[in-house]
């Protein structure tokens, strides 16, 4: 397997699950202080 | 206010939307586009793609939806007036057009995953499907009836109908189940994959880069359709999913969310498909080149032939095909939500009345495809659906809201709601670059098919199944915006 396809594949990774995962936490985040606030819905 | 369905949590919103976006191209398309334009290098334009265009559609969609609180059509006549409501029309006819061919290749799966265990297609797998569905010569030969395929037909409306029949909350206790377990039986698959000799050599087919292929137009077209295909728009789905929210729910972190799940599966499926193949390659003795297809063929002829060779084939082939209809299954059923969505809206109908009407219809219309001639015409509306429907459509709605009703406008309620801000960024998104990079792609198809016949079908198959059919569906998106919103109380538009 050539350097530049693993290479590729961590990058390309990186950006998607670490995308991913960013954006879950930050839902994550602002849930748990909406749900401290008292949800207004 | 007329009660509207809701979901039951924001996790169960998003896990539809994912649901609704993971589909059988993620599986069948993406690794293939990924090879046929070189490789890794795909990769960018493809991230590229899903900046630029896709995530700022999804966050369109769901901004609509969320704002006026309606389906597609609903919103769009709130947004842009009768001129853009026959869009959300378009939009739901060409969505409908789409799930009656769907739930016909999810009855292929059901015949499949009926015949597993003792797996006929292992002689000649192409002459296995080709027996299944009865295949004639071409589209001007009707053929027979395929009762296999007529029977996954019925279990796959009857299930559509059993799963939206109560609205958003059951949708979102299947979604529970229908979402993970493909990745999870994906990954079972990508592991027995690994283990087997040649694994590796599809994979560096599938991820070795090469940069020259950034050069070419079609590679960035391929990406820019990719990203557009796979995240369902166009269908007025996302729409009327997040209408099922409160008006103050997430926007834009929702969309980031989706599109991440929805490419982050396409590029994992990438690694299952591939290793195969190069197990495949191998055990036959041939180039990964000559064992390469995407589209049903993947699914249907080649994953079967690799899946036949391996130990526990019918363990692996019971999961491969448990892959696809859960896959299927809930793009399948979002798409018929968006419509009735809609219809409901528009006459008043009860979720359980609209669903059984439009199961029913779809069954029925479906018929066209248990025939012997149906794999073609399959072939020539999903062709015309996709390249003129759906990608229209998205301009359109570009046009509507970019250039219309204000993307800025749009924007401060997408920010006044959401977990973060978005920029001036999207505006110009909006209004030039995907409208541009879609009228594009229009034009640049147009030419094409002009220029040679799709698959080398009759014309006349072409113009009753193409354009016969798109001229159709803008007409009764004509027609249904022609008849007057029914009301109630003082509410409605």
């Amino acid at each position: 397997m050539p350097a530049s396809a693993i290479i590729t594949a961590i990058i390309v990774g990186g950006i998607l699950y670490g995308g991913f995962f960013f954006c879950v936490r930050i839902a994550m985040k602002k849930g748990h202080e909406d749900g401290q606030q008292g949800d207004g819905d | 206010m007329a009660h509207r369905d809701r979901w039951a949590s924001r996790p169960a919103f998003i896990m539809a939307a994912v649901g609704s976006a993971i589909g059988l191209g993620n599986l069948w398309r993406f690794p293939m586009e990924a090879y046929d334009n070189g490789g890794g290098a795909f990769l960018i334009p493809y991230l590229v793609a899903l900046m630029t265009a896709g995530i700022p559609l999804v966050i369109l969609e769901f901004a609509l939806g969320q704002r006026f609180q309606r389906s597609s059509p609903g919103s769009l006549h709130q947004a842009g007036g009768k001129p853009a409501e026959i869009i959300g029309w378009w939009a739901l006819a060409v969505g409908t057009t789409i799930s009656i061919y769907y739930a016909a290749i999810m009855a292929w799966s059901w015949d499949y995953l009926a015949c597993s265990i003792w797996q006929p297609w292992c002689d000649n797998p192409q002459a296995f499907f080709d027996g299944i569905l009865q295949v004639t010569d071409g589209p001007g030969v009707i053929g027979g009836i395929s009762w296999p395929v007529l029977a996954g037909l019925a279990v796959t409306w009857i299930a559509i109908y059993w799963i939206i029949k109560k609205g958003a909350l059951r949708v979102g206790k299947v979604v529970l189940v229908t979402v993970p377990l493909p990745f999870i039986l994906l990954v079972l698959i990508m592991i027995r994959g690994l283990t087997l000799p040649g694994s590796l050599e599809g994979l560096r087919y599938y991820l070795t880069p090469d940069f020259s292929a950034l050069l070419n137009a079609k590679t960035w077209l391929a990406a820019y359709a990719q990203v557009f295909f796979s995240l369902t728009l166009g269908f007025g789905v996302l729409t009327a999913y997040s209408s099922y929210l409160p008006k103050r729910s997430d926007v834009a972190n929702n969309a980031f969310i989706t599109c991440f799940a929805d490419a982050g599966f396409a590029y994992f499926a990438g690694f299952s498909v591939f290793s195969v193949l190069g197990y495949l390659a191998q055990a036959q003795g041939v180039p990964i080149a000559d064992v390469v297809k995407g589209g049903p063929g993947l699914a249907f002829v080649i994953y079967p032939t690799a899946i036949s060779l391996m130990p526990l084939a019918p363990v692996i082939a019971i999961m491969f095909f448990l892959t696809l209809l859960t896959l299927g299954i809930d793009s399948a059923f979002s798409i018929v939500e968006g419509a009735i969505a809609g219809l409901r809206e528009k006459w008043h109908l009860s979720q359980e009345r609209a669903t059984a009407i439009f199961c029913v219809f779809g069954f029925l219309v479906g018929l066209v495809y248990v025939t012997g001639a149906g794999f073609y015409w399959l072939d020539i509306v999903d062709h015309w659906m996709n390249n003129y429907g759906l990608v229209v459509i998205g301009f359109l709605e570009c046009i509507a809201i970019g250039w219309f009703y204000g993307a800025r406008k749009l924007r401060a309620f997408i920010n006044e709601v959401s977990d973060f801000k978005i920029g001036w960024w999207w505006d110009l998104l909006i209004t030039w670059v995907t409208p541009g990079v879609l009228g594009w792609a229009i034009v640049a198809n147009m030419i094409e098919e002009f220029r040679v016949p799709y698959e080398g079908y009759p014309q006349w198959a072409l113009w009753i199944g193409g354009w016969g059919l798109w001229v159709g569906l803008i007409a009764i998106a004509v027609l249904i915006t022609s008849i007057p919103w029914k009301r109630i109380g003082k509410e409605q538009a």
